[in-house]
């Protein structure tokens, strides 16, 4: 109960303390009236009442500290003092202070931003239970070595998997569409509104159930039965206003009525693909019904693995029956023996960007390193500079642990500043590169979320600790040593003095290593910037719109409404004013570098296995393409007339890169066979080759990449799909004129939404939106390094310089030169500085190499060049830094040195 | 000036036994024990606001401001219920240490 | 009767020892074994107290100290009370009787007459 009491006090104590100050001090006074009273009463003189009142209290302020002793608040009032002396230090040394706080700031504001960002794209959880079992499902030819990556996998496939598999709870197709989406049957243009069409046991799959309403399950969806929805929550707020009479509401999908029966909670989101609503569907009877096996509609799969089951034994499990497939069905499933399953939430990156995120988590590391050693160091050197301060504390009868404690706190509160303000940075350094990154991408999956957590502040409190204790542990050790009279005595010799010199010196080749790995790398980022932007295609981004369209509908069951719909597109807009409009087979955001790869092979060459055949690019589109995407002339043969259709004979058109890489000794490959395997079960025959243009890129290509520039372009009409890409040029910056294109297209096929129409500068803006990013942090960061490494090492050097003033005034005055007294300083870190190059050097390479290879990085100088500048650079700053004080030095007149 | 070491816990002991028969402030607990012990005890202002505190943390007593006769402002203590029950242990503890010291000098040279 | 004296703790002790010392000569254990006894085990010495105030006494002239060799055959420093300590020892008496009186009456809080 006492015990309680204490507590109690204790804590009011610490709220109270100034007023049971005052508190005590009316007491004392009150006691004092009434002794002085009585002393009257008894006859004293009313001023010697007073005294002899007085003098009972004697040593008024022993008192005073008795009772406050009791109450239990000294060693949090003492913590206060200390602190506020610690502060007045700081105010003292105010340059120092800064730098030290604003170090550490930049240290800990980049580490943390990138520790957020890695991990909340790495290491976040999706929100699902069994989320570690949940898995996506591909297939394709090889999938390890072929960079045709997976192939779609169809209906048919689909449902055999479902059938036989014996390794998972659940398996699950879906497929993201963008039907026309009406709230009621008459009203306006159908909305583009992306949604997924799922299978029944989507919901059990996920186990998540409805916020409101419920899901539907496998019973609900049956042949020929009622049309079933759920919205995901923010659709239903912004679509329905969030009322609840939406629940059994009828809507418009593709122009078939649906019920909505349920709303998702907020954190379900769009999973997966940015899904607005979800609608069961029975696969086997409402997909691509009637089309061939090769043909019929294509799914994504989602599995969740029975308990305790490895990806290894699903892809084994799978692959058996894609294996009986492939003998069953040659034409269609011949070589897709490949199946890959892996944890959706990992799948979400491939393996080149995790890499690359991991190396940004190092680089944030290095940062933090270069900046905790720049503290450390600086921190020292305060310290060094109390030497005589904290000698004379010593000799006045301090205790060791205790100038031990006032060193350590002051280092302590120096990095606790310098770390909030750095969380601060990290926090809004984060959203904003999160708000620039985030909305680029529509595909970004929901539950990667870029925030400041309790981890990130424990990282960052470790941290600072080390900061901390890295430069004010030793010399507060050495501070607090007996023997203080040396240093009493004389202060300009280094054995003597706190500074450090080993530890000094070793952290300054720390600095350096770590600051010259980052600059490397960041001079790689800055130097592929250069390359990427100066890498101008032969077309004029600005002046292209693209719109994607996938023709499906009543009207588009026959092949030649394609074509027709080109047509009539076409002429409308140029009509309308384009110069001149083209189709190509290729999704919107394949317009970047790498299109659909596929194998061939050339007539007359044999082949073991399909792995051993050679890889090209290949590209479906129409005569105009070549005129719109700015080939000035065929090089050789001819270009694609609307000559070439399906009755006439399969041609190809190749490009130089192609020639080079697969006809290298001829000197024309015109007339050449090839036949490029099948694409999605579309097969193609034997192609001859009737043209060659240049290359899509603008600018002679280093050999070793030829390959990755090589193209077959084949006639859109002898490769009919219904999924096209309307390119139209315009004279002028296209963006005004996309609402023109999609508006067209909308007229000529109505109740078929499509995405967004852009021009390709935008297109490609959402392509390279993410190394683009990573490319400016490992720039920024370099250049942060850079600076924070420089201003350390002019501080340390500075003060070395410093401490030896009144050895230079001897010196000077024996006759010494101003340029030996330079020597003199600037030799004080080389060695450590020559030391920390060359193993920045090597680490820097390692680390610029690992990331260009992990980004696909084209084009490079190569890395000696970058290193030299690195070099270069880190050696002209630290020559500066250390130069700089020496001059100051040698500039001193001796007799004033001789006297401080 | 020196304080009065008063045996451990005695000084706390009759302030309790003071405040017992009723609330006052540190003057008059000052005043009483003088009194009270025909003049042999002087309680020294040194020893006594620290104890007074000391008891007040512990929560054996507790304060209130408010006026005296002559209308002073004067901080008063009074006990509370442990202090109550704590005087019973103290008052015990003396008694047993008073016996005890009775004893050796009592018994026969 | 005067003012009690200040340092009355300290005072308690040397009371304690003195008193030890009347019945006669004896080295430090001895003493601290016979105050336990005599107060019935409620009073135990501390040897960090005993020892200093013994060479305080000594210094004060109220003891004397001599080497001998105990009953164990070891040999030992041997306390004895001097004509002075005597004295003391009758004055350190009445001021702790005063002092318990003065206590009781507190404790009894009978109003002065």
């Amino acid at each position: 109960m006492e015990t309680f009491h204490r507590i109690k006090n204790w804590i009011a104590a610490l709220f109270g303390h100034l007023r049971k100050n005052s508190d005590l001090e009316d007491e004392i006074m009150s006691h004092i009236e009434m002794r002085t009273e009585l002393n009257i009463e008894a006859g004293m003189a009313p001023d010697l009442a007073r005294k002899e009142a007085m003098r009972g209290f004697g040593n008024a302020e022993a008192l005073k500290e008795d009772c406050r002793d009791s109450w239990g608040t000294r060693v949090v009032m003492d913590l206060i003092r200390d602190i506020g002396y610690s502060l007045r230090n700081m105010r003292a040394t105010p340059g120092s202070s800064i730098l030290v706080v604003l170090i550490m700031a930049f240290g800990i504001g980049i580490s943390m931003t990138m520790f957020t960002f890695v991990k909340g794209m790495l290491w976040s959880n999706m929100g699902f239970p069994d989320e570690d079992r949940l898995i996506d499902v591909k297939w394709g030819i090889n999938l390890k070595a072929d960079r045709t990556g997976p192939h779609p996998i169809r209906v048919d496939d689909y449902l055999e998997f479902e059938k036989y598999h014996r390794t998972l709870e659940y398996l699950v197709g879906f497929s993201s569409y963008t039907p026309g989406f009406r709230l009621a049957e008459n009203s306006d243009y159908p909305e583009k509104i992306r949604g997924s069409a799922v299978a029944s046991n989507f919901f059990n799959l996920l186990g998540v159930s409805a916020l409101y309403g419920r899901t539907f399950g496998p019973e609900d969806v049956v042949p020929g039965g009622e049309r079933l929805i759920v919205l995901s929550y923010e659709f239903w707020q912004s679509k329905f206003g969030g009322e609840l009479d939406a629940l059994n509401a009828t809507v418009y999908i593709g122009a078939a009525p649906c019920r909505v029966i349920g709303v998702m909670p907020p954190e379900f989101s769009t999973f997966p693909l940015n899904s607005n609503y979800w609608r069961g569907v029975d696969i086997d009877t409402e997909w691509g019904v009637g089309q061939p096996r090769q043909r019929r509609a294509m799914l994504s799969i989602l599995g969740l693995k029975k308990e305790g089951v490895s990806d290894e034994q699903v892809e084994a499990d799978l692959e058996a029956i894609a294996e009986r497939l492939a003998e069953e069905y040659p034409e269609s499933n011949e070589y897709l023996r490949d199946v890959q399953a892996q944890n959706h939430g990992k799948g979400q990156l491939h393996g080149e960007e995790r890499n690359l995120l991991y190396a940004l988590l190092f680089c944030g590391v290095l940062v933090l390193l270069v900046a905790c050693a720049n503290v450390s160091n600086l921190m020292l050197v305060r310290a060094a500079r109390r030497s005589f301060e904290l000698a004379t504390r010593n000799a006045l009868g301090a205790s060791r642990a205790h100038i031990m404690y006032q060193v350590i706190l002051d280092s302590f509160l120096l990095t606790a500043i310098g770390g909030i303000v750095g969380l601060f940075v990290a926090s809004y350094g984060s959203d904003y590169i999160w708000s620039i990154y985030a909305p680029l991408d529509a595909d970004l999956p929901f539950w990667w979320d870029v925030e400041i957590d309790v981890a990130t502040i424990c990282v960052a409190i470790g941290a600072m600790i080390i900061a901390a204790l890295g430069g004010s542990f030793v010399p507060a050790l050495r501070g607090a040593r007996r023997n203080s009279f040396a240093l009493l005595r004389d202060d300009s010799r280094t054995s003597s003095s706190l500074y450090m010199g080993k530890l000094s010196k070793v952290l300054v080749g720390l600095q350096i290593t770590f600051a010259l790995s980052l600059t490397i790398v960041a001079t790689v980022m800055v130097l592929v910037q250069y390359a990427a932007v100066s890498q101008e295609k032969i077309y004029d981004r600005d002046k292209i719109a693209l719109g994607f369209l996938w023709l499906s509908g009543p009207l588009y069951k026959e092949k030649e409404s394609y074509l027709s719909y080109q047509r009539n597109l076409r002429e409308r807009m140029i009509e309308k004013g384009a110069e001149n409009v083209c189709f190509l087979a290729a999704g919107s955001k394949s317009l970047g570098e790498v299109w659909w790869w596929n194998r061939f092979e050339k007539a007359g060459e044999s082949y073991g296995d399909p792995t051993a055949m050679p890889e090209a690019s290949v590209l479906d589109v129409s005569p105009e393409y070549f005129d719109v995407f700015g080939f000035k002339r065929a090089f050789a043969g001819r270009l694609f007339s609307h000559a070439d259709t399906e009755g006439s004979e399969t041609v190809v058109i190749v490009n130089r890169a192609f020639v080079e890489t697969h006809f290298p000794h001829r000197t024309s490959p015109i007339g050449e066979q090839i036949r490029v395997q099948p694409i999605e079960g579309r097969e193609s025959g034997w192609a001859r080759i009737v043209g060659i243009v240049e290359n899509y890129v603008d600018k002679p290509l280093p050999e070793e990449s030829w390959s990755d520039y090589a193209v077959i372009y084949r006639p859109f009409a002898q490769n009919l799909v219904p999924w096209v890409t309307a390119a139209a040029k315009f004279g002028e910056d296209a963006r005004p004129w996309t609402t023109t294109l999609h508006r067209e297209m909308g007229k000529l096929a109505p109740d078929n939404a499509f995405n967004q129409v852009r021009s390709v500068r935008d297109e490609m803006a959402f392509e390279e939106s993410f190394n683009r990013l990573i490319v400016k942090l490992y720039a920024f960061f370099g250049v942060i390094t850079f600076l924070v490494a420089s201003i350390g090492l002019y501080a340390v050097v500075s003060f070395s310089a410093g401490q030896r003033v009144r050895e230079f005034g001897v010196r000077m005055a024996l006759g010494a030169h101003s340029k030996d007294i330079i020597y003199s300083v600037a030799k004080t870190g080389v060695v450590q500085a020559l030391a920390g190059l060359v193993l920045g050097v090597l680490v820097g390479q390692m680390l610029a190499q690992h990331l260009s290879k992990s980004m696909n990085l084209v084009g490079l100088p190569p890395v000696w060049i970058t290193s030299a500048i690195a070099v270069i650079l880190i050696l002209t700053t630290t020559a500066i830094s250390m130069l700089a004080p020496s001059v100051k030095a040698a500039r001193l007149d001796p007799v004033k040195a001789l006297r401080s | 000036m020196k304080k009065i070491d008063f045996p451990q816990g005695t000084l706390e002991m009759l302030t309790l036994r003071v405040l017992f028969s009723g609330a006052n402030h540190g003057f008059g607990i000052a005043q009483q024990i003088h009194v009270l012990s025909k003049e042999v005890l002087t309680v020294e202002e040194g020893s006594l606001y620290p104890a007074l505190h000391r008891m007040q943390e512990r929560g054996w007593i507790k304060s209130e401001w408010g006026r005296t006769e002559n209308n002073r402002r004067a901080k008063y203590y009074q006990l509370t219920t442990i202090g109550r029950k704590r005087l019973g242990t103290e008052q015990e503890s003396w008694e047993t240490l008073a016996t005890a010291i009775s004893d050796v000098l009592g018994s026969r040279p | 009767m005067g003012k009690v004296r200040k340092e009355l703790l300290q005072g308690t002790l040397d009371l304690l020892i003195l008193k030890a010392l009347a019945t006669g000569r004896m080295h430090g254990w001895d003493i601290s074994k016979r105050i336990q006894v005599v107060s019935k085990d409620r009073l135990k010495l501390k040897q960090g107290s005993l020892y200093p105030a013994l060479h305080r006494l000594e210094g004060r002239d109220w003891i004397i100290a001599e080497w001998g060799v105990s009953d164990a055959g070891r040999s030992a420093k041997f306390y004895s009370l001097t004509k002075k300590g005597k004295a003391q020892l009758e004055e350190e008496k009445e001021h702790w009787l005063s002092f318990a009186e003065a206590m009781k009456s507190v404790l009894k809080m009978e109003e002065q007459s």
